[in-house]
């Protein structure tokens, strides 16, 4: 994928907000966004429920 | 070569003089959209009609006359702008126009598959009242499904500014000039009244864009990156541009009327006076061209109009901002070659931004061969309590003639300025302004005015006589 890359922060808000503004289109690429940070947000939710404390013993614990 | 000081944001096209001439060093990339861009129809139609910079690029030989960085790719040489000015300089339509002119070459710039990198008023200039766009390196390919990246700085430079005078009168100059980023979103939104969000252009550029921003600070992803996996493309920036310039066309700033706009034929100094000033000012003018006037305190403009005829272009100044845009307003039907700009004469523009090198002080801006000083010098001495010596030495310093109008403690206004303080001004007296000003300038002419208080004088520095 290719980015053209500002020498500024354009922010996350104003980005969205330009779909936002963008009528029924807009709508849709809004729904897609969310989705997708949905799936990621469920995605690292599931990654953290796997790992597992790995268990130390208590007399190697330090103080 | 040193590159300007304050081009040094966007790396990969810097601009440098070359005695009178102004050119861009272009990176390869840099390069590459030049080629581009400078085939489209609509850059050329809008270079022909002066609404973006003339440009033309160098040969490989002509630019061997400049020690450039090997990671120069190619040289373009721009049409010298007759004097930078700033947007906190500029009335509400010069910033109106400037972004204006922005979102109608943005448009035709995605039209033909561009965009423009930043949206900064600064990429605008004016030719008198002739907007200009001089920003050539903002030009890039647009990137299939990315946003406009540059629409936060449109608003914060731009639309706010514009919104903050149009809806609540806030003077915006004094916080583009202290605020160079310019005026967030969430400061915006402090300035509006909940019924001011039934305003075009608050609720959704303002108040949406402000919660986004809180919301979606903490965002660990790209949103660039994720907007374009959700299908974002061209025809909603086509659109957002559409409602930004409709939003923009229709503002209206009305100005309170103050004592500076109805300053005009009705007072009686003004009538008795007006005529023999303005054929005073007319002699002095007509006598050469000059390249650069300066006049300060221009008011309606009627003596920058007289310069303007005998000069390329007249810098006006007025610190009363309503009477800055009347003249930019009437300036604009005929195509002048007058500038007017929103000066307060005894806190001028400085040198600012980064080492203070970014945005230069005014003065550094282009010497003025000649200025006017019609009706200012009781205001500067009596009013803002600048010594009188220190005012003609800042004149001098300017290097160029001056034609300067001295009202006596008699006369009516100075009598008004005077009449609640205590005078402590000694000093302020035709026969000490002139051994003040003989000390830098031969007096060519001096003439008492019918109201028999004022005085004018033509100087010219001991140096160019």
């Amino acid at each position: 994928m290719n980015f053209l890359l500002a020498y500024f922060d354009p922010t996350a808000g104003s980005l969205l907000l330009q779909a936002l503004v963008g009528g029924f289109g807009g709508i849709v690429v809004v729904g897609r966004y969310l989705w997708m940070q949905l799936r990621g947000h469920e995605q690292v939710q599931a990654i953290l429920s796997q790992s597992r404390e790995i268990p130390i013993s208590t007399q190697l614990q330090s103080r | 070569m040193n590159f300007d000081s304050g081009s040094f944001r966007d790396r990969s096209a810097r601009v440098f003089a070359s005695g009178e001439q102004i050119y861009r060093a272009l990176s390869t990339e840099a390069y590459t959209n030049w080629q581009q861009v400078s085939n489209q129809p609509f850059f050329r139609q809008r270079s022909l009609n002066g609404q973006i910079v003339g440009t033309e690029e160098l040969s490989p030989i002509e630019r061997q006359k400049f020690s450039l960085p090997g990671s120069v790719a190619a040289v373009l040489k721009h049409e010298r702008i007759p004097f930078i000015s700033y947007p906190y300089e500029w009335s509400f339509t010069m910033l109106k126009h400037a972004a204006l002119v922005h979102l109608e070459i943005l448009a035709d710039a995605v039209s033909s598959g561009l965009i423009l990198k930043d949206a900064s008023p600064y990429n605008v200039q004016f030719r008198g009242s002739h907007a200009v766009f001089i920003d050539l390196g903002s030009f890039a390919p647009m990137v299939p499904g990315e946003p406009w990246l540059a629409y936060r700085q449109f608003c914060e430079l731009m639309l706010f500014p514009l919104l903050l005078q149009a809806y609540r009168g806030v003077d915006f100059q004094t916080i583009l000039r202290s605020q160079l980023e310019g005026i967030s979103a969430h400061q915006f939104i402090q300035w509006m009244r909940w019924i001011d969000l039934f305003r075009p252009g608050v609720f959704t550029n303002g108040w949406l864009q402000a919660a986004l921003e809180k919301k979606t600070q903490a965002t660990p992803t790209s949103t660039v990156r994720d907007l374009q996996s959700s299908g974002f493309n061209s025809q909603l920036i086509e659109r957002m541009l559409k409602n930004l310039k409709r939003i923009v066309e229709r503002l209206k700033w009305v100005p309170r009327i103050t004592q500076w706009t109805s300053y005009n034929d009705a007072l009686s100094h003004v009538a008795d006076d007006g005529p023999a000033k303005s054929e005073f000012v007319h002699q002095v003018c007509q006598s050469k061209h000059r390249r650069l006037v300066w006049d300060l305190g221009c008011n309606d403009g009627r003596y920058s109009k007289i310069a303007s005829r005998q000069a390329s272009t007249v810098v006006a100044m007025d610190q009363d901002h309503a009477c800055v845009d009347r003249l930019f307003n009437t300036s604009l039907e005929s195509q002048s070659n007058i500038l007017p700009l929103c000066i307060d004469l005894a806190n001028m523009s400085p040198a600012q931004g980064w080492r203070g090198h970014e945005r230069k002080r005014l003065e550094d801006r282009g010497r003025p061969d000649l200025v006017i000083c019609l009706g200012i010098i009781h205001h500067m001495v009596l009013a803002a309590n600048i010594p009188l010596p220190d005012v003609v030495d800042w004149l001098a310093s300017l290097g160029g003639e001056l034609i300067l109008e001295f009202p006596s403690k008699q006369d009516a206004m100075v009598r008004a300025l005077l009449r609640n303080k205590h005078d402590q001004y000694e000093d302020y007296s035709l026969e000490h302004l002139e051994f003040e000003l003989q000390k830098h300038f031969r007096i060519l002419q001096r003439q008492s005015l019918p109201s028999g208080e004022r005085t004018l004088l033509h100087g010219v520095p001991y140096h160019s006589v």
